[in-house]
């Protein structure tokens, strides 16, 4: 029955046209557009590499649009992703209340994206709300979190942070995984802690480590939600993350043609970067079960 | 690395994570004073009427009819999406045809697009045919089995199970259909379970589908009446802003403990989204 | 009931690896057969061919009458029991065994029937009501054969079946599945068999012919006692048979009007019966014997040749002592009775004593294509 390929191509077909039609097709389109001046009252109108110029050479706010986007995924998904591995290793004990902990740290992880959260964070990081109170038990001066350009994108971090569960659950299975008998032989050998962490345990989970890298980049590039909601990209477009700037100009100002560039712009990032995880991979990325072959 | 010192760091993880989260649940309690100068968070009173008129809302709606729309795009959306991506995992698990593999290469390729790069051009298909400023746009993708990583997740479950049963169904008589509902569904019930516990949440906490394709106030869904009761002001009651916020995410944190178990293992077994 | 003809069948994999080359076999109606050899024989693969679970590249497969080759699985009544026993987990036992006939449109009186029928020949009537994974794994085996034997089927497929259990339980499951094999045929349905073990054991004690199977290619097949005598190579001789028979390298040689096995440096007279069929000059040959034919003493009218050799270690197994030593260079295995060897314990390795070779059991072999000469 599965020798059938006509039965088998039957059962994929809903995805071969939602493909088609959702995605590859909106993706060339998306492509065509970039390359026009589209206001959706009036029909399309060829410029030619126009927008892609104006983008690289005279848009200063797309410039700093993108030094945000990337000051935000250059800082946030290493700590995220760093923050999830060392929860994971400190849960990664056969103790009672796993299970809590566990459902404790990815509850965030799930609520995080919501709407209802980035209203509940743009409450905490008030001037006077519970983050600034905190910050007055211990003695410090409260800080315009919202205010100030230099500490708004901050909180867009904080709460990317703040759902680290969803690498951290995938982090925990992994280190499960780790057989215990190989830390068993490194003790026999008399490798201290330490030693078996950064000899056995982090080679062993680097194929998990790559895979929530890349992950966590592509979400952060795509992070929307929080600066529309917390700040708006404000204040002085200190979180004016590209996702942002490419909503405004399609759906604000209904320039069609330059947000297909920028959108484009973004994608090549985000597809430039998961290749260059991918291309150097090989140098770090260890699956224990293949044999080295080339090198 | 001992017990106790594993206990303090997680505990203290918790604090951390957990405490604003009880912290606001207690903020909806207090009038607006309180608020701002305690951080302590159990209130000095239980006084509902926050929750009483964020419900009511400075609309002529009320959140019944927003968490209404929410739930009319959540749950059909919820049911088109088991039945096309079980599909379609099957045959990619199971099956062999034309294009597999690379159609599984676009799968996973397609599964990096930044979002926003094709609600544009959705936007613009979807007001060809008419369909914005309707649920439609919402919905219809997924009956496409377009939610990837649904698809990747289930895939890689089946992949785990052995074709025993299934060798054993074949020689019993079963075609593709009756395979695939009698034998393939129960053997997935716990992946089954964890697509439709996160497209719940998803769908719930959805914003920029609604914001880029919705536009009568009438429809909105509960993040986008959210969205409005900011508005672009500091003058907020903020008690009633945070009930209603606390409400609305009630249903997923309900869900989330309703389906605990399995949803945390497939999470681990699919790779999640954040 | 039907019989299984496989006429010149190959199986080739789109990789280019052919895994079976033009095997031709009959199993007779109602007959058990046994498929046995090394793992990477291709003995699953044949069953799976003829269940339908894969493709067959060339040849022709016969259920009674039927030419079977293009039809599906379920078409070709066949029933088969899985290694894996591959219960639906999700199934309470009684639904196990119904699955397949309610499928077929089976009235509900009659799946009622067959199930509890076959739940009784089987012993598992009281746990209809449990769920696969409430089970034993021996009583999981039994809900498999019995899914098999609701369907009254025209040849039944094991795919060794008993390879998860342990020692004990095989032992206990093998006659129970031969009892049954005989059961059913005095009750006037006897069932065709297909069994495929990779335990030599299994094979000799449950199959009415067993075909010994290497790389895809049939070496013999014959019933049980046949191919203990009277094994058509050097494989199928050391393959059957515990401890394995002694294979070794000699020479065949004239001795005076007869012919004579020259091996670790002596010389041994080959009784005329056991000499080459075909008239053989002098050269290399492998000499076969199996352990149970080399002593420490000779039994009366054997014909028994003494022949020193060095002692490595002894076996102890209680009521027999596996004696392996040395004849020159050349390793052999005895099998002799405990009384015979009392001391054996006491003596040191490389110690001489006298090993008696029953040259009237003796099996040469071609030493290139391991054919037997007989």
């Amino acid at each position: 029955m599965y020798e059938n390929k006509r039965l088998g191509f039957l059962f994929v077909l809903p995805f071969v046209l939602g493909v088609l039609l959702f995605k590859l097709f909106p993706f060339v389109m998306s492509f065509a557009l970039s390359f026009s001046q589209y206001d959706v009252m009036d029909p399309p109108v060829y410029v030619g590499l126009a927008n892609y110029r104006e983008l690289a050479f005279e848009d200063a706010l797309f410039r700093k649009s993108l030094g945000v986007t990337l000051a935000f995924a250059l800082i946030a998904v290493p700590m995220r992703v760093g923050f999830a591995l060392f929860v994971a290793h400190v849960l990664n004990f056969r103790m009672r209340g796993i299970n809590f902990f566990r459902s404790a740290f990815y509850l965030p992880s799930i609520l995080g994206g919501s709407i209802a959260t980035a209203v509940l964070w743009r409450f905490l990081f008030a001037r006077n709300g519970l983050v600034n109170g905190v910050l007055g038990v211990f003695g410090l001066e409260p800080i315009p979190w919202l205010a100030d350009e230099h500490y708004s994108l901050w909180t867009i971090v904080l709460l990317f942070m703040w759902q680290f569960g969803s690498a951290m659950v995938i982090f925990l299975a992994a280190l499960q995984n780790v057989p215990q008998a190989l830390y068993e032989a490194a003790e026999i050998d008399g490798a201290s802690r330490w030693q078996q962490l950064w000899r056995i345990t982090v080679p062993l989970i680097t194929p998990v480590i790559f895979f929530n890298v890349i992950m966590q980049m592509v979400h952060a590039f795509q992070e929307f939600n929080a600066p529309y909601m917390i700040t708006e990209g404000g204040p002085l477009h200190s979180t004016y993350v590209l996702a942002l700037y490419i909503y405004d100009q399609s759906f604000r100002y209904f320039n069609f043609g330059y947000g297909s560039a920028l959108s484009w712009v973004l994608f090549a990032i985000v597809a430039g970067l998961a290749g260059l995880s991918f291309w150097s991979s090989r140098y770090w990325v260890f699956y224990a079960g293949e044999k080295e072959t080339r090198r | 690395m001992k017990a106790l010192p594993r206990y303090v760091v997680l505990g203290a993880v918790s604090i951390l994570m957990l405490y604003p989260l009880a912290w606001l649940v207690g903020a909806t309690f207090k009038s607006n004073a309180e608020i701002f100068t305690q951080i302590g968070f159990w209130p000095s009173r239980l006084d509902f009427g926050a929750y009483a008129k964020g419900w009511k809302t400075s609309t002529e709606y009320t959140f019944a009819t927003y968490f209404l729309n929410s739930f009319l795009i959540t749950i059909p959306r919820i049911a088109v999406t088991v039945v096309s991506c079980v599909l379609v995992a099957y045959a990619f698990a199971r099956f062999e045809f034309w294009g597999k593999r690379w159609l599984f290469g676009v799968m996973v390729g397609t599964m990096m697009l930044p979002l926003i790069v094709l609600r544009l051009p959705q936007y613009l298909m979807f007001r060809e045919v008419g369909m914005l400023d309707t649920y439609w746009p919402l919905i219809l993708p997924s009956a496409f089995a377009t939610d990837t990583f649904f698809v990747f997740m289930l895939v890689q479950f089946l992949r785990a199970i052995p074709r025993d049963m299934e060798e054993a169904a074949m020689i019993d008589g079963c075609n593709a259909a009756q395979m695939l509902w009698h034998i393939i569904v129960p053997l997935l019930r716990p992946a089954i379970v964890s697509v439709i516990v996160f497209q719940f949440i998803w769908t719930m906490n959805d914003f920029m589908g609604p914001l880029v394709f919705l536009a009568s106030v009438e429809k909105y869904p509960v993040s986008l009446a959210l969205k409005m009761s900011i508005g672009a002001t500091e003058e907020v009651e903020w008690a009633n802003v945070i009930a209603i916020s606390v409400v609305a995410l009630i249903p997923s944190v309900a869900v989330f403990f309703a389906a605990q178990k399995h949803f945390i293992e497939g999470a681990a077994a699919g790779g999640i989204k954040g | 009931m039907a019989a299984v003809t496989l006429s010149r069948i190959e199986k080739v994999y789109p990789n280019g690896f052919k895994a079976v080359h033009g095997v031709d076999l009959e199993v007779r109606d109602g007959e058990f057969m046994v498929f046995v050899g090394p793992s990477g024989c291709a003995k699953s693969t044949l069953l799976r061919m003829i269940a339908g679970l894969e493709s067959i590249t060339a040849g022709e497969l016969r259920i009674g009458d039927r030419v079977v080759n293009g039809l599906p699985a379920k078409a070709r009544g066949i029933a088969m029991v899985f290694q894996n026993y591959a219960l639906y987990p999700h199934m309470k036992v009684y639904d196990n065994l119904a699955f397949g006939l309610k499928l077929a449109g089976t009235s509900k009186p009659e799946v009622d029937r067959r199930v509890r029928h076959a739940a009784q020949l089987l012993e598992i009537e009281h746990l209809l009501d449990r769920l696969p994974k409430q089970l034993s794994g021996g009583q999981a085996q039994r809900v498999a054969v019995g899914r098999a034997i609701v369907k009254e089927p025209q040849v039944f497929l094991f795919d060794e079946p008993l390879s998860n259990l342990d020692a004990k339980l095989r032992a206990a499951m093998r006659v129970r599945i031969t009892e049954l094999h005989r059961t059913l045929r005095e009750q006037g349905r006897p069932a065709t068999t297909v069994y495929v073990t990779h335990d030599q054991t299994e094979a000799m004690t449950m199959g009415e012919r067993i075909c010994v199977l290497k790389e895809g290619v049939i070496q013999q097949v014959d019933t049980p006692v046949a191919l203990y005598q009277r094994p058509a190579n050097a494989f199928v001789a050391g393959f059957i048979g515990s401890p394995e028979m002694n294979l070794l390298e000699a020479e065949l040689v004239t001795a005076g009007d007869g012919q004579a096995v020259r091996l670790g440096g002596h010389v041994l007279p080959l009784p005329p019966e056991r000499a080459p069929a075909a008239a053989r000059a002098p050269g290399a040959i492998r000499f076969g014997l199996r352990p149970e034919h080399i002593g420490l003493t000779t039994p009366a009218g054997s014909g028994a040749l003494a022949v020193p050799a060095t002692l490595r270690f002894a076996e102890h197994m209680g009521n027999e002592v596996f004696v392996h030593a040395d004849i020159g260079s050349l390793p052999v295995t005895a099998r002799v009775p405990a009384g015979d060897a009392p001391a054996l314990h006491a003596q040191p390795r490389g110690s001489v004593l006298t090993l008696h070779l029953q040259m009237g059991a003796a099996h040469l072999f071609d030493p290139a294509t391991g054919a037997s000469l007989a």
